[in-house]
């Protein structure tokens, strides 16, 4: 297996694991505010699944970069001005600085569940749709619009399965 | 790590990177400072380099020697004084190749 | 490129995102009501670190490769800002950052499990590594910005 052929594993595997994290912490979070409160086995699961998707976002970054680099050695470097590529980094930025305010409980968990499902699942649609033909503004927009609309949306979906908010 | 050390580490920073900014600056708007840089240190940016670890350096072993009074409400305020000098630096930096790339446009 | 400076590049790249990646970790755990000191001694004196070993690296590559191989093909493109502002302002800011990593390193040096830090320094120290990593994160973009504009 050549070297760009294993970046395009790390890179799907720290997507898997960061897209699946994402999705299981949402689904852990319900499970754990049926009754209103995280008990400490609750909190150990949601414990777990956070190094998961930390494992994830790591990988994610280290092949990402990586392929910027080979794109770079290679005479691909236009490919670095890809309006997508740059949304993407947008949304990766914004995981980030999403998971540090959920860290410090700036924002509510029910926000920044809501806010890290839509961008772990932006980045992977980022990824894989190749022939985007949108601009790097229009994404970004359109991303922002998605992840406002999530809280409502998981807030009420939430509460159909019984979370106490 | 020793209360003065920290309070030293502070001060170097905020000189290193003022004299940074200042010769980067200054170099682009007085050509014989960078020729100097150039000639004394092979190429400009060696020369910041050295330069702002030196300084770095000097004033973090004068400093750490000096009676400096101690706290950790001084430590704080220098930190908030070298972040503050960091952003203030940056912008500054961006800001001046900006403009110089406006104008030459 | 010769092997050299792919390999001087690369160092440059991977041991800037570790040093990013260790200054988001320190962030968020600094950040943290009950924190973990150890982890925060291990994160800053690996930023500071990777910082060190970023900035060797990239400065071979750009002393002796960017200069005669690079920029002029950058000012010749289509992209000329990325090397009259973005590059520029990049191979200058970087020179902040050690200094600023070493600072955080002194200064979580004096952390001692079971020892109250005073509220005033945390704030500051909060500060200054949000600075940081800002900055680290910006180097980051910028480099991406400064290949991308390589269009022979």
């Amino acid at each position: 297996m050549d070297f760009y052929t294993w970046l395009v594993f790390l890179h799907i595997v720290g997507t898997v694991l960061g897209v699946g994290g994402a999705t299981f912490a949402e689904i852990f979070i319900v499970k754990a505010m049926r009754d209103g409160i995280v008990n400490p086995e609750e909190t150990d699961y949601l414990r777990s699944i956070y190094a998961v998707l930390r494992i994830g976002f790591f990988l994610t970054i280290i092949s990402g970069f990586s392929f910027l680099y080979v794109y770079r050695i290679t005479g691909n470097e236009e490919l670095l001005y890809q309006p997508k590529l740059w949304a993407k980094l947008t949304v990766i930025v914004a995981i980030a600085v999403n998971a540090m305010l959920i860290h410090i409980r700036a924002i509510p968990l029910s926000v920044g569940s809501a806010v890290a499902l839509v961008s772990w699942y932006t980045a992977m649609f980022l990824g894989v749709w190749r022939t985007l033909p949108f601009g790097y503004f229009e994404i970004v927009l359109t991303y922002a619009v998605i992840v406002v609309a999530a809280i409502p949306i998981l807030t009420f979906i939430r509460k159909q399965f019984g979370v106490k908010i | 790590m020793k209360q003065n050390t920290i309070i030293a580490s502070c001060i170097g920073a905020i000189a290193a990177i003022i004299l940074t900014v200042a010769i980067t600056i200054g170099g682009e708007l007085y050509a014989p400072l960078k020729d100097w840089l150039k000639t004394t240190f092979t190429h400009h940016w060696l020369g910041k380099s050295v330069i702002s670890v030196a300084v770095f350096a000097v004033i973090l072993f004068i400093t750490k020697f000096l009676p400096v009074p101690e706290s950790e409400e001084r430590i704080a305020r220098l930190i908030s004084i070298l972040a503050l000098v960091a952003i203030l630096g940056t912008f500054s930096l961006i800001g001046f190749y900006t403009y110089e790339y406006l104008i030459y446009l | 490129m010769s092997v050299i400076f792919q390999s001087a590049l690369l160092l440059h790249i991977i041991l800037g995102i570790l040093a990013m990646v260790a200054s988001v970790t320190l962030w968020m755990v600094f950040l943290k009501r009950i924190q973990n000191f150890r982890l925060i001694k291990f994160s800053a004196g690996a930023t500071f670190f990777l910082l060190l070993g970023s900035w060797i690296s990239g400065g071979y590559y750009y002393l002796y490769y960017y200069g005669a191989s690079v920029r002029s093909v950058i000012l010749s493109g289509p992209y000329p800002w990325a090397h009259k502002i973005v590059m520029e302002a990049k191979e200058h800011i970087f020179l902040f950052l050690p200094f600023l990593a070493a600072v955080v390193f002194f200064a979580v040096l004096r952390f001692r499990e079971g020892e109250a830090i005073s509220p005033v320094l945390l704030r500051g120290l909060a500060i200054l590594i949000t600075a940081m990593t800002t900055l680290i994160v910006l180097m980051a973009l910028g480099g991406i910005a400064i290949s991308g504009a390589v269009r022979p």
